[in-house]
């Protein structure tokens, strides 16, 4: 839940994070709602449509007590049709994306996109790892199913073990207690939803050679839908240093004269690059200096992943926040060269 | 030596670093597709961390031609042994990349506070 600034205290404004119906949704934000806070919400929110709330759409929450409309309410009707207009552009998926990490793009627009784009693209590589196990898995199963007409053997059994092993090991990495931890793999079968018995009774309800494991292909699906989504978020990072250069550069070249226009131009281009060139350079170092040479962290587990993230993280910051300093100075001083000639 | 003077070279020399690190990034890519799995094969026996993106890769690079530089970091992360059997073409290179990046990162680095300093003081 997130409170504009333009708003009163009492008011509040909550993203929506998944579609239901908009009584659904005043009962899960209001205590015992009163007939009143219902016609009220609907009147406030008159942005919703067909009476269902999607993704990533706003409304604004008022005090239980109100009854009549005030100018803030009416004002805040303009913003919401805005942002519906803005989610219009967005997949169905990523509008839920954006709904359940607001806080964290919010957080990381404000401080750095590079710091976005870093922990979403690690994030989409082990994603990709896990999906590569996983079509290694499917395809053991199809292989022995294919050559020994069943799923009884030594070969198909240390196959599937070392697979396993390998995606107990990835999973871990993603250190989400509920697929990572120890886990055992008959609790990894469990958790993708695999039965043995089940599967060759599918299959051979199929007929013929066996494609793939029903059900199953669902799973990497998913993970596979999840690692797009989050790429086209990680890419929004990196254009957010880009961007907020540019809104720089339009708001003096609209609202400032000519000069202040032009110079803006240098500034800004000079800060992204610089924040961009910081930003790696910064990470790069601190990353290596923390956790290679301070540390000595091997390779294996999870700690060397999250070093390289954190350390890697804080130094970008570091880093770019001086390397644009230092870019809007060159731009200056770029800007009064071009000027003099 | 007059002021001026001295904010343009800081501001070529700002200007050419910048260029150097995006570079580098290029360079890391290169690596990344070309020798970091072979080399984690080498030395990590096939475990694959510094290889899965770019922002890993250049930890890696620096991490991998730390090993090849110096023997007592190979020592102590237990490659050096293993260090051997890198082909002698890929140590060279990630050490060139090594001392190409700490060189430009160095030059960035001062000439932006430099830079700042002389700006803010002057």
């Amino acid at each position: 839940m997130n409170t504009s600034a333009s708003m009163p205290s009492n008011y509040a404004i909550h993203i929506v994070e998944k579609v239901m119906p908009v009584d659904q949704l005043i009962m899960i934000l209001y205590n015992n709602p009163s007939p009143i806070v219902y016609s009220h919400f609907k009147q406030v929110n008159q942005h919703i449509k067909n009476g269902l709330v999607q993704p990533g759409q706003i409304v604004l929450i008022s005090p239980a007590n109100t009854g009549e409309c005030s100018i803030e309410e009416q004002k805040f009707l303009q913003v919401a049709e805005k942002v519906d207009r803005t989610l219009m552009q967005l997949a169905a998926s990523e509008r839920e994306i954006l709904a359940k990490r607001y806080d964290f793009l919010n957080n990381a627009a404000s401080y750095s996109g590079l710091l976005l784009g870093v922990s979403n693209t690690s994030w989409q590589s082990h994603v990709k790892q896990v999906k590569a196990i996983l079509k290694n898995i499917e395809r053991s199963y199809v292989t022995s199913y294919n050559t020994h007409g069943n799923l009884n053997n030594q070969a198909f059994f240390q196959a599937r073990k070392m697979h396993f092993i390998s995606l107990n090991n990835a999973l871990l990495r993603f250190a989400q207690p509920k697929l990572g931890g120890n886990l055992l793999p008959g609790d990894i079968r469990n958790n993708l939803g695999l039965s043995t018995k089940s599967i060759v009774h599918q299959w051979n309800k199929q007929g013929g050679p066996a494609q793939s494991i029903p059900n199953f292909t669902a799973n990497y699906e998913t993970v596979a839908k999840m690692a797009r989504n989050l790429k086209r978020v990680g890419h929004l990072g990196i254009a957010l240093t880009f961007t907020s250069g540019l809104a720089n550069i339009q708001k003096a070249c609209t609202v400032g004269n000519d000069s202040t226009c032009s110079k803006s131009k240098y500034t800004e281009t000079g800060k992204a690059f610089g924040s961009i060139g910081g930003g790696i350079g910064g990470g790069a170092v601190t990353s290596w200096a923390v956790c290679s040479l301070a540390f000595g962290v091997p390779s294996a587990g999870t700690s060397a992943f999250w070093c390289a993230l954190v350390a890697g993280a804080a130094g970008g910051y570091a880093g770019g926040t001086l390397g644009g300093m230092a870019g809007n100075e060159v731009g200056e001083v770029l800007y009064e060269v071009k000027s003099t000639f | 030596m007059n002021n001026e003077i001295v904010v343009y070279i800081t501001t070529f020399t700002w200007i050419l670093a910048c260029l150097g690190i995006f570079s580098w990034v290029g360079i890391v890519f290169y690596l990344k597709s070309k020798w970091l799995p072979l080399i984690e094969d080498i030395l990590e026996g096939g475990r694959r961390l510094y290889s899965l993106n770019i922002y890993l890769a250049g930890q890696g690079s620096l991490h991998y031609a730390t090993v090849f530089l110096s023997k007592w970091h190979a020592g102590r992360m237990n490659m050096q042994e293993k260090r051997e059997n890198v082909p002698k073409n890929a140590q060279r290179i990630f050490i060139l990349s090594f001392f190409f990046f700490m060189a430009n990162f160095v030059l960035f680095f001062s000439t932006s506070v430099l830079i700042v300093l002389i700006r803010k003081y002057s």
